[in-house]
């Protein structure tokens, strides 16, 4: 009984949205998209409703990524919604505004980023907010206690929590169990107590450890299969190769933090990951590079250098000819 | 080498334990106590500047573990008192099957993230980076100017086994690496399981899964960070210390003052918030103690002293004893590190609800206190002061001192939040006695 119920609540979930939305991959960022785009523009919109339905006319496919921001302004590369609206004439497109745990049933602030191929901007004739049913915020709620925390190399500072319609529900869960502690006391229900808060943190522990699982069969899946690793990618497989081919020294071309360096600067030490003359380049998620005519040119440096290898992350290694 | 380290480690602790407590309690002693044997070694190897090769760690460790022998001798004349059998807890089947889950979550967590490559930032600068270089430069560094290492100025019992077994093997293996690691974390946990399961074993599953199952916790089970290696052996550390208080054997408070010395090695943490907090419940359990304090004379003199080791290297090579040097004890008053800390503890998910939990059962305790209503067991009452200690201080580095910044932005806070978390998990598991859950 309980299945069908359960399929009940989310088959309205699976039709939902015109167009095909996920979140945004931790391993995208929007300054990489911008860079390939051929123009780009950003809008602040308001409102309330769990779908967002936009009147558009544009000639190539446009790249959208919704934001949903904090009060501050700020806003959760984890959180944000990525979709593609097709090309056309007053075409109508839905965005399914739920995938995000940071939706809420009340109005949300919004950062829209539009990048497109084409010279042409788009003519949006209108947005519109469509109001969520019962049933789909139902079938919503169930569906953010389901999903999985982001991982990424600052999990192993802070975790951000579980969110449901928006909702951080540590606070929920905890101040709950607090008051639950106080009606145990009044009604005399000593002997409740201790069995009542154990077996609420041994619930709230298990839940995370369905996201342990989660990880340990992604991540030990993806490195069997494709040789990449989460935010790591292709490093460690390029560095092992580094390594084989006994190289003096590397370059690393790559847009982003320090992280992608010092990962591959321990994987492949003693080879020294600088500038200067490297014995070898890395390309790894850069938005400012070319290779033509065996000249790889990267941050405004340029060397001449043979392709070796190419990795499952779009990552290349080549060894610069002396 | 993992062999020798378990072998040396293993002689010290059937040497201290007679089997007292089972074979199984010395084995899961082996690696830990190796590691602290390895960790002197690696330091007296530095300090007389020779190289780190196989031979070099062999011979040191070798002298190292007599000499430790040597220490454990006067403990092998006190005579063995029979271990007390304690009242084991009825504790319903769902506790039990929620806890087995859990633990194995974490532990299918852990032996995965293991065998993956090294992923997280710190460790590919500070802690397995040091222990690369170390090895590739047959010495231990301390001179972080070239920017490869950061952080040099830490301990290194971590980076010390990482080195240690990675000798024998032509080329610097990452999975040894973290391998060692997940073995030495296991040893550690499984020691303290087998010290809690005197209550009863689905008991001691439920309070393994308390600690283990804390969200960041079970993260850091993946390796690679010292935060789980200095919880463990603060962990085993607080567990012997309690065996002490049940048993009054002076051999417990032998191997608790080798499990600090061992935390103290192994992060800077370790001397502020275990060191300091350990000598200040042990003069509160020698002010309260009736009768002679004779035989405690040397357990406890030799604890204080063998941990004082590090700071004394410390100051021979001229390192700071803090990560951030003068800047972590000076005081900074920075106003919005408050609601950043009780969104860390009370909103985020890194705790789960661990911190409403504990201030519900402090809550009850305190009313249960007050009316006669909950019993508590007063020879562990004393060691909650440990955890409670550790969570001021901790308090006092995040929200008067510049480390506030870290705070903020979400680095480092948390993590260290997972040893008061853990301490006073523990304390509290013994110091609490429900006939029943």
């Amino acid at each position: 009984m309980w299945i069908f119920t359960t399929l009940l609540i989310l088959i309205p979930q699976a039709l939902a949205g015109d167009v095909p939305v996920k979140l945004l991959s931790e391993d995208i960022t929007i300054e990489e998209v911008i860079s390939h785009s051929v123009s780009n523009a950003q809008a602040d919109i308001k409102g309330k409703g769990d779908a967002m339905q936009l009147t558009y006319s544009v000639q190539e496919p446009l790249t959208v990524f919704v934001a949903f921001r904090k009060k501050d302004g700020a806003f959760s590369v984890f959180n944000t919604i990525q979709t593609i609206l097709p090309a056309g004439i007053k075409q109508e497109a839905t965005i399914d505004l739920t995938i995000s745990p940071q939706w809420s049933i009340g109005e949300n602030s919004f950062r829209l980023f539009f990048f497109s191929d084409s010279k042409q901007g788009a003519i949006f004739h209108d947005i519109e907010f469509i109001d969520a049913t019962t049933g789909k915020t139902l079938s919503t709620a169930a569906k953010h206690l389901t999903m999985i925390q982001p991982y990424s190399p600052a999990s192993y500072h802070r975790l951000p929590g579980l969110r449901v319609l928006g909702i951080p529900m540590v606070p929920v869960i905890g101040i709950a169990m607090l008051l639950a502690v106080l009606l145990l006391l009044i009604l005399k229900k000593k002997h409740l107590l201790f069995p009542f808060i154990i077996i609420v943190a041994l619930a709230c522990h298990a839940r995370f450890s369905l996201d342990a699982l989660y990880y340990s069969w992604i991540h030990t899946n993806e490195w069997l299969r494709n040789n990449t690793y989460a935010t790591a990618g292709s490093l460690p497989a390029i560095a092992k190769d580094l390594l084989a081919e006994d190289a003096s020294s590397a370059y690393l071309c790559h847009t982003g933090t320090t992280y992608a360096k010092k990962l591959l600067q321990y994987h492949a030490f003693p080879v020294l990951i600088t500038g200067g003359t490297p014995s070898h380049i890395v390309v790894h998620r850069s938005i400012d590079w070319s290779y033509n005519d065996s000249v790889l040119r990267c941050d405004g440096q340029e060397f001449s250098a043979n392709l070796l290898e190419t990795y499952n992350d779009g990552s290349a290694l080549y060894q610069a000819q002396k | 080498m993992t062999l020798l380290l378990l072998a040396e480690g293993w002689i010290v602790a059937h040497r201290l334990l007679r089997k007292t407590h089972g074979h199984m309690l010395e084995a899961l002693l082996s690696l830990p106590l190796g590691a602290l044997i390895n960790v002197f070694a690696i330091a007296v190897l530095s300090l007389l500047s020779i190289e780190l090769n196989a031979l070099s760690i062999i011979g040191s460790n070798l002298l190292i573990a007599t000499l430790l022998l040597i220490s454990v001798q006067p403990l092998y004349k006190t005579k063995s008192p029979i271990p007390s059998s304690e009242v084991t807890l009825k504790v319903p089947l769902i506790f039990t099957v929620v806890s087995c889950f859990i633990l194995a979550s974490s532990l299918v967590y852990a032996v995965s993230h293991t065998l993956l490559p090294t992923f997280h930032y710190d460790s590919t600068t500070n802690w397995n980076m040091r222990s690369k270089v170390s090895y590739e430069r047959a010495e231990v560094i301390f001179d972080d100017s070239d920017t490869l290492v950061s952080k040099s100025q830490y301990p290194f019992l971590y980076h010390s086994l990482q080195i240690t077994v990675n000798e024998f093997s032509p080329r610097w293996s990452d999975k040894s690496a973290n391998g060692i690691h997940l073995l030495l974390t296991l040893s550690l946990l499984g020691a303290l399981y087998v010290l809690l399961s005197h209550r009863g074993k689905s008991y001691g599953l439920i309070v393994m899964a308390l600690i283990m199952g804390i969200p960041l916790l079970t993260l850091h089970s993946g390796q690679s960070y010292a935060d789980i290696t200095l919880i463990g052996f603060a962990l085993v550390c607080l567990s012997a210390l309690l065996e002490y208080r049940k048993e009054d054997d002076t051999r417990f408070l032998f191997l608790s003052g080798l499990m600090l010395c061992s935390a103290v090695w192994t992060k800077s943490d370790g001397l502020f918030f275990c060191y300091i907090p350990w000598v200040i419940v042990m003069s509160v359990i020698l002010v309260r103690k009736s009768g002679s304090i004779a035989a405690l004379r040397y357990p406890i003199g030799y604890s204080v002293l063998l941990s004082l080791s590090w700071p004394l290297f410390a100051i021979v090579k001229k390192l700071s004893l803090t990560p951030h040097g003068s800047s972590d004890s000076a005081f900074t008053l920075n106003l919005e590190a408050i609601p950043a800390f009780s969104k860390a503890l009370f909103v985020t998910g890194s705790f789960g609800i661990y911190w409403y939990a504990l201030l519900s059962i402090l809550t009850g305790v305190f009313i249960g206190i007050k009316r006669g209503t909950i019993a508590v067991d007063n020879r562990y009452l004393i060691t909650v002061l440990w955890g409670l200690i550790a969570l001021a201080g901790y308090m006092g580095v995040y929200l008067l001192t510049s480390n506030a910044e870290y705070l903020i932005i979400g680095q480092s806070f948390d993590r260290q939040m997972l040893l008061p978390a853990s301490l006073l998990t523990l304390s509290l598991s013994y110091t609490l006695i429900p006939r029943r859950l």
